[in-house]
């Protein structure tokens, strides 16, 4: 029970203090230490992505030998690329051409082509969606204008004006909102971290 | 067949045609610029200037974050600004917390070392990815050093010739971010207060209203917000290049997504109206 439940409190309680104190104070002594706990925590990283990719590997292959037609494409059309990745990157290194050829051509291409699918899915919504049925949709639809059309170099174009006050709503009601809520932010996370070093915060125990 | 009047069939115009219209209106600037006009932010002159008051030979940090899916709006930031960095004789050192955009970082390097006869681990070298995001940039601020004692291709970091004598975060005069996520932030928290090192950010335009209290704090001494930053410092750097055809195309798709919602709009109130009078 000690191991399950005080340990890892202990353990976060010792290693917060140790990088909160190392951020505060001037101790040289106390800031190595904060240095390594931060250090440590790289490598944790690096072996929590290696336990993701692992997951993933398993839910996918759950998916490719047991589930529908289309899910056993869709599991194979994960694994089969991401274990050719692996052995070129395990055989290669991450540096090799091969490598490299694989990132451009498949997933830099892949991942830029879905994500500039929103354009054309942005005009379909704009036409089809954004309808004016009331006062609070023409001002959405007026700051919209704005935000958008004044950056862009058309704003520019179609009003000398617009440009600079889209750069009033950038810079006075909208830093405002994002100061506001920074601060709002800020304070929960103060107030989670207090409670996880206090072992009051126990969320990353599993749901115990 | 009952004929349609004209706000009928503008108001229900087939999606495969916006789709084409748009990729007619995003390919032809993009082939052939527009030259529109474009205002230059404050923000991005602020880090143009910043960086043009650097003494020649500076160190400097260029944390590339970009990825496939930024790539449009940071990448044509990172080429005009390290181009901007190297008249300036600067060596750039540069990193990644992005696990994705440490194939960016290499192709940076190589980019500017080709245009500027740089050689490796002289003017310009690459430190490569570190996992952990907002650790891995504490550990950056905390002990450089032992964060990265190796470059990318694993030669140690302490024997490259533009690194000798280099110990702390502190050493470097500027980082500029490229964004992941908060990154630049993460910079500001753990490396700009505590060891005074001046922080750029280089973001997505979407994200750029939560850079702007930094901006406005002093933490950031200047930000490139998307498409428009980055045309903006080609424009300022007097050298028109990715980022200028690509804010002609970003307005003309933005002129096709505002007609969409006119033309959307007055079909569905004119078709109203024109039903009302039947009836």
């Amino acid at each position: 029970m000690f191991i399950r439940k005080q340990l890892p409190v202990l353990v976060g309680f010792v290693g917060g203090i140790i990088v909160l104190g190392g951020f505060f104070l001037t101790d040289p002594s106390l800031r190595k230490a904060a240095s390594t706990v931060v250090s440590w925590r790289t490598t944790l990283a690096a072996f929590a992505l290696v336990l993701g990719a692992m997951n993933l590997v398993k839910v996918n292959w759950n998916r490719a030998s047991a589930g529908k037609p289309i899910d056993r494409l869709a599991g194979l059309a994960l694994l089969v690329p991401l274990v050719i990745m692996v052995v070129i990157g395990l055989t290669s290194g991450t540096t090799a051409k091969v490598y490299a050829y694989m990132y451009d051509n498949v997933y830099r291409s892949g991942a830029a082509t879905v994500f500039s699918l929103n354009a054309f899915f942005v005009v379909s919504a704009a036409y089809r969606a954004f309808r004016i049925r009331n006062a609070h949709a023409a001002l959405f639809m007026v700051a919209g204008l704005i935000a958008v059309l004044g950056p862009a170099s058309i704003g520019a174009y179609l009003w000398g004006q617009l440009p600079v006050i889209a750069d009033w709503v950038l810079k006075v009601p909208s830093m405002g909102a994002t100061r506001g809520f920074e601060i709002g932010l800020a304070l929960g996370i103060v107030s989670m971290g207090a409670r996880t070093l206090l072992g009051i915060e126990r969320g990353y125990f599993g749901g115990e | 067949m009952e004929k349609r009047d004209i706000w009928s069939t503008l108001s229900r115009i087939d999606a495969k045609l916006l789709y084409a219209l748009l990729a007619v209106f995003i390919i032809v600037p993009l082939i052939k610029p527009l030259g529109l006009p474009m205002s230059i932010p404050a923000e991005t002159r602020a880090a143009y200037d910043f960086i043009d008051a650097l003494p020649d030979g500076s160190l400097v940090l260029l944390s590339v974050g970009t990825d496939p899916q930024t790539e449009a709006e940071t990448w044509a930031q990172a080429i005009a600004m390290g181009r901007h960095l190297l008249s300036k004789k600067c060596n750039l050192v540069l990193m990644s917390v992005n696990s994705v955009g440490q194939p960016y970082a290499e192709r940076l390097a190589s980019i500017l070392q080709e245009e500027f006869g740089l050689e490796y681990g002289q003017d310009i070298c690459v430190l490569g990815f570190r996992a952990g995001e907002e650790t891995a940039v504490a550990g950056f601020a905390g002990d450089f050093l032992t964060l990265y004692n190796a470059d990318y291709k694993g030669a140690p970091v302490k024997e490259l010739p533009m690194l000798k004598g280099v110990s702390s975060a502190a050493d470097f005069k500027l980082i500029i971010d490229y964004q992941y996520k908060a990154s630049a932030i993460w910079f500001a928290r753990h490396v700009g207060g505590p060891h005074k090192v001046p922080v750029i950010a280089g973001s997505r335009a979407s994200s750029a209203p939560n850079m702007m209290p930094y901006y406005a704090s002093g933490d950031f001494k200047g930000v490139l917000p998307g498409i428009q930053g980055g045309a903006a410092y080609e424009r300022l750097l007097q050298r028109p290049d990715q980022a200028t055809k690509g804010l002609d195309a970003q307005s003309m798709g933005l002129i096709l997504v505002i007609l969409s919602v006119l033309i959307g709009n007055v079909a569905t109130v004119m078709g109203a109206q024109a039903k009302s009078k039947k009836a």
